[in-house]
């Protein structure tokens, strides 16, 4: 679920345009407040401005939309359905805009309300991919496999690469497979899955079963170890983001999260993790730091050196950043470089670098 | 067999099979019953949430089911090392629970949690196992309905915080080997209190699992009636340990022989294949039965083993914390299980609800089996505002409408089922012999409900085991009957649920049917014996190598 954005594309999707919005300045303020403390993870700060608005506004259907979407990024599921409701009856010309409500009703598990509001959704936007993935995982789960499947072949079309719905699409189609005794066909489908979710442990978990069922256990384990490989990564990111949420200016779990989806394969988001750290950590170079141990893993070896140089330039005082110079250098045998951190270092602690 | 109080409604004439029963609580008019008792309201510590568990058996050898009830302490007793609330045997007198806990000799408990029943000596008798927070105690039955607890004798006074435990032959040598299902280290001197990082949606609650050691589970070998522990011996030993709460042996490949699945908290589930030789593998991960069908470990607390979906397999149904489903675990066959908690019915609404004791049993004797689950959450602040949930919630009973679907009935049979109540473990017994099960519910710090299945309009056939190549009291024998061309397969098992024990005889629905064509019982030795035309109400007894008899007839000629 791209819960990620979610509360932004809401507000941005409903604008001002809103048929049920009251012009009302101050609440579209604490609108504009909500959005901002969301955006920066502050959920608690959001769901206070979204009350303040609220109080202000109490029919304008945003609002409600929104805290429909701040319940659901933190698992307040009735919260959210009823947020959601409540938005969707005073301005029923967002329903094919909010496939959200059907999220909120699955994860409860009242798969009837989930599909009925799937439906609705795709009944004003018939090709409202998030709906239709929606749609696709409650037939799924209620056992309705045919109805399923024929959406995800749809799906295997039509959602572009890395989607999330494309991801689906490989992944439950697999596991209606596996149901079949089509082993593997099933693998081949976890396989392509893997190629749109790298990082996604339920897929080792299929492609495990379905290694098991064709009889090769070698495969099997293999699947098994990724599969804890992931989750441990996954929960270790999880615990990272939690941190950042409390406290955006924590260097150890910008870092920690970095390197958790490093080691779920998704280097680009490690990068840009870091990236996204050395913006918020501006005064310190641990983000860069640890942004150049990334880019020397990679080989990116001319981006990690230019990035270094980079970095000694903008810190020359700091212990950490020479000797991470002179350790790079030395490495690559350019000598008047190495030796330059190395009197550099020397000149600032007094001894030589480790 | 006597037919007592509560069996007045005529249910051994067959009828049409299509009403399902009407549970009332009727534990006011049976019992009284001690009521739970497990630490403090609050529930700041873990060991004060999980309740104790119950067992349906004939204590006295009369022919009916007595009642056995384990209860808790508290934290402070416990560190006193003074004794807890203790153990309370009911004797069934017509169809009352009469308190006879002193003259059995039975009260000793620190803090109790499971009961295990079997006949580990083979001499006719049931024997008990309590599991508790501490030394865990074995009661040896004298015979006369008098116990001597001889847990340290015997090889089982382990001291870990012990959970669910089963008895089964483990290596086919007709004897009750025993697992016994362990949890967490506890410490009880400077236990982590809640708040800190113990924070569930954002409210600080009491800490664990996850965060306190897990600890490894034991299996015993029964030597002659003393235990002797093997668990590495016999490849019981996964991985990593697990916070184990429940535990069933079933056939998980067809194969036979008695395999073993653990349902533990926070962490992947334990499915041990008996290699049929007394030695095990754990596959519970590539068989599909550890985790959820989304590759989560969940809270695994009870478990129930069954052949839900009429195929001739046994599926498994695990219970779970809010925000999961319970799991169904449907059999495919080859030891390979997919997690239909949704597609079978069963998952959906048991997402809001936190599940303990469970059981996959014929409650409408329509002749497929149905499911019970009964539900009620640890934090007591689940009832604040934002949970999606609460402390005290509804049990969950559904129907099985055919080929593993399941409707939930909750709303329907009967107004004892939605009543909110912090339930936990729950034993499952014919205890009024009408041939309908009643349900035993243990509720968190007061009186157990009895749930007392009414209206039935379906016919019942009732099988009692009595081994003599096979274990003893019969259990792990399979019996089939065959009714109109459609076939029922049911086990006879007391180890499921949640810390608890129930009633072995196997019980079947026939629903319209006058009678089932044949019933066959192939016993754990590889004997098959069967009989024909039994008509619906009757009761047999199938004793290993003496055929099957109606109760009170006597013996036939062996008829394999």
């Amino acid at each position: 679920m791209n819960l990620r954005s979610l509360l932004i594309a809401v507000a941005i999707a409903l604008g001002a345009t809103s048929a049920g919005a009251q012009e009302s300045r101050p609440a579209t303020e604490w609108i504009e407040e909500a959005q901002r403390a969301y955006v920066a993870g502050d959920y608690p700060a959001a769901e206070e401005s979204l009350r303040r608005a609220l109080a202000l506004a109490p029919e304008d259907s945003r609002v409600h939309l929104m805290l429909g979407a701040l319940h659901l990024r933190v698992r307040e599921y009735e919260d959210a359905a009823r947020s959601f409701e409540r938005g969707l009856s005073l301005d029923p010309s967002e329903i094919g805009r909010c496939p959200w409500i059907g999220h909120a009703y699955h994860e409860l598990g009242n798969f009837e309300k989930a599909r009925h509001w799937y439906e609705r959704v795709l009944e004003e936007a018939p090709e409202n991919l998030e709906a239709k993935r929606g749609l696709a995982l409650t037939l799924y789960k209620t056992g309705e496999a045919e109805r399923a499947e024929r959406l995800y072949r749809e799906l295997k079309e039509k959602a572009p690469r890395g989607s999330k719905a494309r991801a689906d699409a490989h992944r439950y189609l697999a596991e209606i497979l596996l149901d079949r005794g089509e082993a593997q066909a099933a693998i081949l489908e976890f396989l392509l899955g893997r190629t749109e979710s790298a990082a996604d442990p339920e897929i080792a978990y299929g492609l495990a079963r379905a290694y098991a069922a064709t009889g090769d256990d070698a495969r099997a384990e293999d699947e098994r170890a990724n599969h804890e490989r992931l989750l441990q990564h996954r929960s270790g990111l999880e615990a990272m983001q939690s941190r950042l949420r409390a406290n955006p200016r924590d260097l150890e779990a910008w870092v920690g999260a970095a390197a958790h989806l490093e080691g779920m394969g998704d280097v680009g988001e490690a990068e840009r993790t870091l990236r996204r750290a050395a913006r918020a950590l501006a005064a310190s170079p641990g983000p860069r730091v640890a942004l150049i141990d990334l880019l020397e893993r990679r080989e990116r070896l001319a981006e990690a050196g230019a990035l270094l140089e980079e970095t000694a330039a903008l810190f020359p005082a700091d212990a950490d950043v020479l000797e991470r110079a002179f350790r790079f250098h030395r490495a690559r045998g350019n000598f008047d470089a190495m030796v330059r951190a190395a009197e550099a270092y020397h000149r600032l602690t007094g001894r030589p670098p480790r | 067999m006597r037919r007592l109080g509560l069996a007045l409604l005529g249910l051994f004439s067959p009828q049409d099979g299509g009403h399902g029963p009407r549970y009332v609580d009727v534990a006011a008019a049976v019992g009284p019953f001690a009521p739970n008792v497990c630490g403090e309201a609050r529930k700041d510590w873990i060991l004060e949430v999980n309740g104790s568990g119950a067992a349906w058996l004939d204590a006295d050898g009369d022919g009916d089911l007595d009642l056995w009830l384990a209860n808790g302490s508290t934290l402070a007793a416990l560190r006193a090392g003074a004794p807890g609330a203790g153990n309370r045997l009911y004797r069934n007198d017509e169809g009352r629970l009469t308190d006879v806990t002193q003259a059995a000799g039975v009260a000793g408990s620190r803090f109790g949690c499971g009961v295990a029943i079997a006949d580990v000596e083979g001499d006719g008798d049931l024997d008990v196992l309590v599991t508790e927070i501490g030394p865990n105690r074995l009661f040896r039955n004298r015979g006369d309905g008098t116990f001597e607890e001889v847990g340290e004798r015997a090889g089982l006074a382990d001291d870990s915080w012990s959970t669910s435990a089963v008895f089964f032959d483990a290596d086919g040598d007709g004897d009750a080997d025993l697992y016994v299902a362990n949890y967490l280290a506890f410490d009880l001197a400077s236990p982590k209190g809640p708040g800190g990082s113990c924070v569930w949606k954002g409210i600080p609650v009491m800490c664990g699992p996850e965060g306190l050691p897990p600890e490894a589970d034991r299996f015993y070998r029964n030597e002659g009636g003393r235990f002797v522990e093997a668990t590495a011996e016999a490849g019981l030993v996964p991985r990593a340990p697990g916070y184990g709460l429940g535990a069933v042996a079933f056939d998980a490949d067809g194969d036979g022989a008695l395999d073993l699945y653990v349902a533990n908290d926070s962490t992947p589930n334990f499915l041990f294949v008996n290699r049929g030789d007394g030695r095990f593998a754990e596959k519970g991960f590539l068989s599909g039965a550890a985790l959820s069908r989304d590759g989560k470990e969940q809270a695994g607390m009870g478990v129930a083993a069954g052949d839900a979906d009429g195929d001739g397999r046994e599926d498994l149904l695990v219970t779970n914390f809010s925000g999961e489903p319970n799991a169904f675990y449907r059999n495919l066959g080859r030891g390979l299980f997919a997690d239909d908690a949704f597609p079978s019915g069963l998952g959906g609404p048991s997402v809001p609800l936190l599940g303990w004791g469970t059981a996959l049993l014929d409650l409408d004797l329509d002749g497929d089996l149905d499911a019970f689950v009964a539900n009620g959450h640890v934090y007591p602040q689940a009832d604040g505002a934002g949970t999606d949930t609460s402390y005290a919630q509804r049990a969950l009973v559904f129907e099985n409408v055919g080929r593993g679907k399941f409707r939930d009935r909750t709303g329907a049979w009967g107004d004892a089922i939605p009543v909110p109540r912090v339930r936990r473990a729950a034993s499952f017994g014919d205890f009024d012999d009408d041939g309908s099960l009643e349900i035993l519910v243990g509720v968190l710090g007061a009186e157990p409900e009895l749930l007392d299945a009414q209206g039935l309009s379906g016919g019942s056939l009732v099988v009692r085991l009595v081994g003599t190549r096979s274990r003893r009291d019969g259990e792990g024998a399979l019996v089939r009957i065959e009714t109109g061309g459609t076939t029922q397969a049911r086990r006879s098992r007391r180890a499921y649920s949640f810390q608890s024990s129930n009633d072995p005889r196997v019980h079947f629905g026939l629903g319209a049917a006058s009678a089932a064509d044949v019933v066959e019982v192939l016993w754990p030795s590889g004997l098959l014996e069967r009989r024909e035309d039994v008509p619906a109400g009757a009761r047999l007894l199938a004793r290993e190598g003496s055929g099957l008899v109606l109760e009170g007839e006597p013996p036939r000629a062996r008829d394999e």
